[in-house]
């Protein structure tokens, strides 16, 4: 705690806070006044001079502050913000008979809220009257602003339900495409399951192994505010670690700032061979009889048929840890050395999302699971595995505390005009197919045992969200989102995606609305006030706002407001906090005492708190306390995905070669690219923020090479670098060093999409969005999760006239 | 006295007109002697016989106590006491896919309050249905048919403190998505 808190100060040192603050007249010591708000990073309490916010400091509530707090201000106050409502200068004239080709290279025109909201309105009736069902998308996807009032995902489906317009929607994540799918037929729920508790395996754990696992890093962020409460428990199993032998093992390409963290020991993978791995690990443990029969008869189905595949009695290849070893580049005694250590000690196998994220990615998890099932230490004190401990802080202490309902999309209702169609569409697509299917209208899909058909999409809807970073493969992308007529983007920011689009509706950031939040999803930590302390930057509204004044168009904004203004809600959603305390035995203050703190503290643990074991019931009593699978058991081999009969995934984990990896690499692209979760970000989110001085290399996204790959390619430390791809190109700022294995470089994701046309390049991101280069393809026809871990490229030193980068200021606006 | 005659013969009119079949509410189950012996799980259906009433489900060989909709879809319709299951009547046996054995069964009792029963099922899940939307402030709601009635409860128990159910609201959620999903698509 203590050293994390220095390199906190040290590091808002750097970044020159201390210096006279952006915007605040320091002259006229007005009134100030200090506001609670929150972000997916923090807790903050917020000065405000004269209506501009001048300082921030974190919450007593948050364990560990990230450095992502600092950027608070800078975020709110930024040259990239939207500032009026916008269209793009052809659209505004030919409207959906404009030059689609010219996304993103026009001008944009500054326009009313009032002409706005008609171009809107008009837009969404004329495709629903001219196309009629299927041909609106509003899958909209992102992490948007924190709170559970100005949720725009679930606002834009609430005003289209509101309003009687027919939509189709988007299934999955983009984090977690393919283990979403996979856990709930091998465990029986989701990857949200609560783990067991990190101070069980402080205690009783001999081995940590971090699959793909940053945990120290991704943990900045919540999906509610963050507590931070997991950071307790990693200095706990820190210390523990010093006190007594525990192997903390990282498989990683990368030497990540975890595995630093706990001084683990590494084993740069080869990327995406994990499954590999893992097969030579279950091949020694089955053919040394060291897996646990007794737990596999009774808990689990399906071993047979895994045992026989890893043996090799079909296919005649016998999975040992040498044909393992070929394929991961991990020496074969090292693999023996790893099973033997997960077996003769209790295990903890940590996975984190990354690996899932690759080609055939349903298939780590299960890999995962059915190793910990072989172990057989699931339901004892610290073994077994856990599938998101690097997501929200899971493992933390959970303490008695209520939850914090938020806004409904409600269900579509009929204006009774008969103009349009009002029931669901069922043509809801994988989230990454959004290119697929804006390319190929008619073309179906196989998905989860079902096939998809993909609609002709004439209007896209995006609020709170950047697909123009998210999606693999950028310039595919380019061209799919030319084939809509129409394209809306509501966000608070000149992200790629609001330049790409033809309407531009600019929302506010969470300090210039009334909102409300948990703090720390797995853990229970709070319910914090986000309160307006400042006013909306120049015509932007709050997402609620936006939405409710499209439906006054249509008549229909009580529907959509239920009598209720901003605060109302807030209020509404406190109170059914306050009956669930209640029925907790949990006394919270009064709407206006907790509106004036700004936020409640839980500090009563749950019976469990800290000695939660998961799967404990079924280990107990499988009968009584069956998992959600058909047989109630873990599912080494499923009836359920065998019946679909897919070849590229089978009823049992299995090793499949990756489209692009270093084992079938090129002379072209001979190096494999990954692209983790960003340490000062959350995904694109704060790219265009003051945070961006401590991170990068001359104005670029870093690139991570290996000393001995630069040394070949003549690169040094600074130096930009042109990356390549099958699929395009990006320049990116070198960073020598052993963190990142021989041939295998890393540029993390989320930077901000600059498109320039280079002679002889053609048009590049000059920014390095890490995204123009990956493969857009789905894991299997099973889960059609993305794959952004499997590319391959080529990298040279970039030698051309260095192009300016111009995404952090406003585009040409008339 | 005479006044809380007609109020009982009012509510009785009703009863006797409509079978009523589905529990609303968690039931009491007496014996035949008026016992109480277990519990009928809201959304369960049985069957009238003058005043008596017939549950059939599935139970687990050897572990009669829980009444399941079916082999395959474990959906709990009813719990009861040990003793009493001696009175299920065994009208099939089958070993499933996994090598469980199962029993279909027919069980006979008396319910405590008969009154809670309803004809149509569509009445029963309102308030669930408005409870789940709740789901839809984090993520995109899904289909009930897109899990099966045995993920359905797994699921909800993961996700639960983020919605800030009960444990009550849970469980009746997770139910009403159970039933949802045997509709299918």
């Amino acid at each position: 705690m203590k050293t994390s808190r220095r390199n906190f100060i040290k590091t808002t040192g750097i970044l020159g806070l201390s210096a006279p603050l952006m915007g605040a007249n320091m002259s006229l010591l007005e009134k100030s006044k200090k506001v609670v708000t929150a972000t997916h990073w923090g807790t903050s309490l917020v000065t405000i001079r004269n209506g501009v916010i001048t300082d921030s400091k974190p919450l007593d509530v948050d364990a560990q502050p990230s450095i992502m707090e600092k950027a608070l201000k800078s975020r709110t106050y930024n040259q990239t913000r939207v500032e009026y409502p916008y269209i793009r200068e052809g659209f505004l004239k030919n409207r959906h008979k404009s030059d689609t080709t010219k996304r993103g290279k026009e001008r944009f025109v500054r326009v009313s809220w009032e002409e706005a909201n008609q171009i809107v309105y008009e837009e969404l009736l004329r495709v629903q009257k001219d196309y009629g069902k299927d041909s609106i998308y509003a899958g909209s996807y992102g992490w948007f602003g924190v709170g559970k009032l100005n949720n725009p995902q679930t606002l834009l489906k609430r005003m289209l339900n509101t309003c009687g317009v027919n939509f189709v929607d988007s299934k999955g994540t983009y984090s977690t495409g393919a283990v979403n799918v996979i856990a709930p037929y091998v465990i029986g729920t989701n990857h949200h399951h609560r783990h067991t508790s990190l101070d069980l395996v402080a205690k009783h754990t001999d081995n940590i192994i971090l699959i793909g696992n940053d945990m120290v890093n991704t943990n900045a962020i919540d999906w509610n505010a963050p507590a931070h409460k997991a950071y307790l428990k990693y200095e706990k199993i820190k210390e523990a670690s010093k006190k007594r032998k525990m192997n903390i093992i990282s498989i990683d390409p990368q030497i990540t700032d975890t595995s630093k963290y706990f001084n683990a020991q590494n084993i740069q993978i080869i990327p995406n061979t994990d499954v590999a791995l893992f097969i030579g690990i279950a091949n020694y443990l089955y053919k040394n009889n060291l897996h646990d029969k007794t737990f596999l008869k009774r808990y689990t189905v399906g071993f047979d048929q895994f045992s026989e595949y890893i043996v090799g009695k079909k296919d005649n290849i016998d999975k040992t840890p040498k044909w393992a070893s070929k394929i991961t580049g991990i020496k074969e005694d090292e693999i023996i050395n790893l099973a033997e250590t997960m077996v003769n000690g209790r295990t903890m196998l940590m996975i984190g999302w990354a690996l899932q994220r690759g080609d055939h990615g349903e298939q780590t998890h299960w890999i995962v699971y059915t190793l910990a099932a072989m172990l057989g230490q699931l339901g004892k004190d610290g073994g077994g595995f856990g599938s998101s401990y690097q997501y929200s802080n899971n493992g933390a202490t959970l303490y008695n505390s209520p939850g914090v309902p938020g806004i409904t999309a409600g269900k579509a209702k009929s204006l009774g005009t008969g103009s349009y169609n009002t029931s669901f569409s069922t043509k809801a697509i994988p989230v990454a197919k959004v290119s697929d299917m804006l390319l190929n209208p008619g073309k179906k899909i196989e998905f989860n045992g079902e096939e998809v058909e993909f609609a002709d999409i004439k209007l896209v809807y995006w609020a709170g969200g950047n697909p123009m970073h998210h999606q693999q493969d950028r310039n595919k992308m380019v061209k799919a989102w030319q084939k809509p007529e129409v394209i809306i983007n509501q966000d608070p920011y000149w992200t790629a995606s609001s330049r790409m689009a033809d309407i531009i509706l600019p929302a506010t950031t969470e300090i210039e609305r009334d909102d409300i939040v948990a703090i720390g999803s797995k853990s229970g930590a709070g319910i914090v006030a986000i309160k307006k302390g400042i006013e909306p930057i120049e015509e932007s509204k709050s997402d609620y706002d936006i939405f409710r004044d499209i439906c006054k168009k249509f008549g229909r904004e009580k529907e959509f407001t239920e009598g209720r203004d901003q605060l109302g809600w807030v209020k509404h959603f406190y109170e059914s906090s306050i009956r669930q305390a209640k029925a907790r035995n949990i006394k919270l203050p009064s709407f206006e005492e907790f509106w004036e703190k700004g936020y409640v503290e839980f500090k009563e643990k749950t019976s469990q708190a800290d000695t939660f074991n998961y799967m404990e019931d079924f280990i107990e009593d499988p009968l009584e306390n069956p998992l959600g699978t058909p047989s109630g058991r873990i599912e080494i081999f499923s009836r359920k995905i065998a019946s679909f009969k897919y070849d590229d995934c089978l009823g049992h984990p299995a090793w499949y070669e990756p489209a692009e990896y270093l084992g079938n690499s090129t002379k072209d692209y001979p190096y494999h690219l990954v692209s983790p979760h960003p340490k000062f970000r959350l995904h694109s989110q704060l790219n265009n923020t003051i945070l961006r001085n401590v991170y990068e290399i001359k104005g670029r996204e870093p690139i991570y090479i290996h000393p001995k790959d630069a040394k070949k390619k003549g690169i040094k430390d600074g130096d930009i670098v042109l990356v390549s791809s099958k699929r395009g190109k990006i320049l990116a700022g070198a960073i020598i060093t052993k963190d990142i294995r021989e041939k295998t470089v890393l540029v993390f994701e989320g930077a901000w999409y600059d498109p320039k046309y280079i002679e002889g390049l053609g048009t590049i991101c000059v920014h390095g969005d890490v995204n123009v280069l990956t493969l857009d393809k789905g894991t299997s026809r099973l889960a059609q999760g993305n794959i952004a871990h499997t590319t391959l490229v080529t990298f040279e030193k970039y030698t051309g006239k260095i192009p300016p980068v111009t995404v952090f200021s406003k585009p040409e606006i008339i | 006295m005479f006044k809380k005659g007609i109020v009982l013969i009012l509510f009785a009119i009703p009863t006797m007109l409509f079978s009523k079949e589905y529990a609303s509410k968690n039931l009491e189950i007496l014996s035949m002697k008026n016992e109480p012996v277990g519990v009928l799980y809201k959304g369960a259906k049985v069957n009238e016989n003058k005043g008596d009433f017939t549950l059939s489900g599935w139970v687990m060989d050897g572990n009669e106590y829980i009444i399941f909709y079916s082999s395959k879809d474990r959906i709990k319709l009813a719990r009861l006491e040990d003793e009493f299951t001696k009175n299920m009547k065994v009208s099939e046996t089958k070993e499933d896919v996994y090598g469980v054995k199962w029993k279909k069964i027919d069980i006979d009792f008396k319910l405590k309050n008969s009154k809670a029963l309803v004809t149509n099922e569509n009445e029963l899940w309102n308030k669930e249905e408005e409870l789940y939307q709740r789901c839809g402030s984090c993520h995109k709601t899904f289909e009930a048919y897109e899990y099966t009635p045995n993920q359905w409860p797994s699921i909800m128990k993961t996700m639960k403190t983020n919605a800030g159910f009960s444990k009550k609201e849970t469980k009746a959620v997770s139910v009403y998505l159970q039933y949802e999903s045997l509709k299918g698509k």
